[in-house]
């Protein structure tokens, strides 16, 4: 599970500087939208609800 | 001990004091933030990052002291009250740290750390476990705070000839078990720390930040005038915001509390994990909003050179400290 989440984070931590590539040419809030799209795929990505515990055997 | 946490017997929470100590920082937090967009540029984000070690070592040695010491004992409330104040003090003169206020600033620092450590040895007795710890904290402490003092008398960037050697003095301290002469040296296992306390106490700086962001963005966007642009840049700023919160405090938060909990040297992981390398947590946190902060100033235009930095390297910043953080 932790290895997972490394490559999730490395992904997202790599596509922060690709965004740099596009960032002199679209707006402000494009550039935005993109990091705030990327954070939240990532989090979505990662994300597990937390189940409920088994009862225990008495 | 009159003075000191209860350990055992249920989880404890943070105290109102504390989160009353925490309202300092949320000032000193937007003293960073409005110094790092007042000066976009590599200097001014150099002295920015070196003022915010300052204030998380300020924080965070108080986190220490408020972890093995009970804020519901008086003596303790005061002290607490008085580093509250000597923050306040120090926070104020953060923009003015290079210039007319380093003697305020250096003065207030120095206050707060050997005054808090000087406290916390004498609540404690003689032949109390955590006396000799303090004892060797109050030395390293007064050999830094004598650098600040001096650094304080020099002209503008000058002063980092002996401030930075007095920050690097503080940083090192921990890893070296604040060897002493004569003391000894203490190891993170002499550290009886209540870990999931602790824990919760840096994610409340996290919030913090975060919250500093939001109230960055929201008084931005009122000064910008509310166009159909401002506000669905406002709402941009507030996913980026909330996506920084989400992954803190997703399942790595969680299983990180609940390792420092459990954890046999909770010392050490407090150290690391939560000392060192939240620093990188935070300051991504105040990048992200410095560079929300310029979106909304011309949202319908290309980013600067910094202010693409700030958009892309904050978020950057963040997720390298989280994850080094959870590795630790």
């Amino acid at each position: 599970m932790i290895r997972s989440a490394n490559v999730k984070r490395v992904t997202a931590i790599a596509g922060l500087p690709a965004l740099g590539l596009v960032a002199g040419t679209v707006s402000a809030l494009a550039l935005a939208t993109l990091v705030a799209a990327l954070l939240l795929g990532l989090a979505l990505w990662e994300y597990e609800p937390a189940r409920p515990s088994a009862p225990e055997a008495s | 001990m009159a003075h000191l946490r209860a350990r055992e017997g249920g989880e404890r929470v943070t105290t109102v004091v504390e989160l009353f100590f925490d309202l300092v920082y949320v000032f000193a937090v937007t003293q960073l933030s409005h110094l790092l967009i007042g000066g976009l540029s590599w200097a001014g984000a150099g002295r920015t990052a070196f003022l915010l070690l300052v204030v998380w070592w300020a924080w965070i040695y108080t986190t220490w002291m408020v972890n093995w010491f009970d804020p519901g004992s008086a003596p303790v409330r005061v002290v607490l009250i008085f580093v509250a104040l000597a923050s306040l003090l120090m926070a104020s003169a953060l923009p003015g740290a290079f210039g007319h206020d380093a003697a305020l600033f250096a003065g207030a620092y120095v206050v707060l750390q050997v005054g808090r450590n000087v406290a916390g040895t004498v609540l404690l007795a003689r032949d109390h476990e955590l006396r000799v710890v303090f004892e060797r904290i109050v030395v390293w402490s007064g050999a830094a705070g004598a650098l600040w003092i001096a650094g304080a008398f020099l002209a503008g960037d000058a002063r980092l000839w002996l401030w930075a050697p007095a920050l690097v003095v503080e940083l090192v301290a921990p890893l070296v078990g604040y060897r002493t002469p004569g003391r000894g040296v203490s190891r993170t296992g002499d550290y009886t720390i209540d870990g999931g306390q602790f824990a919760e106490r840096c994610q409340a700086f996290v919030i913090i930040a975060l919250g500093e962001s939001i109230v960055i963005t929201g008084a931005t966007a009122a000064h910008a005038g509310l166009t159909f642009e401002v506000v669905v840049s406002l709402g941009v700023a507030f996913f980026v915001s909330s996506g920084l919160w989400w992954l803190y405090f997703g399942e790595v938060a969680e299983h990180s509390r609940r390792d420092m909990a459990s954890s046999e040297d909770p010392g050490r992981l407090a150290r690391d994990a939560y000392t060192y390398l939240h620093l990188p947590i935070i300051a991504g946190v105040i990048v992200t909003a410095v560079g929300d902060e310029l979106l909304l100033a011309r949202p319908g235009h290309p980013l600067t050179s910094a202010g693409a930095m700030a958009v892309l390297g904050g978020p950057a910043l963040f997720l390298l400290g989280d994850r080094s953080s959870a590795c630790a």
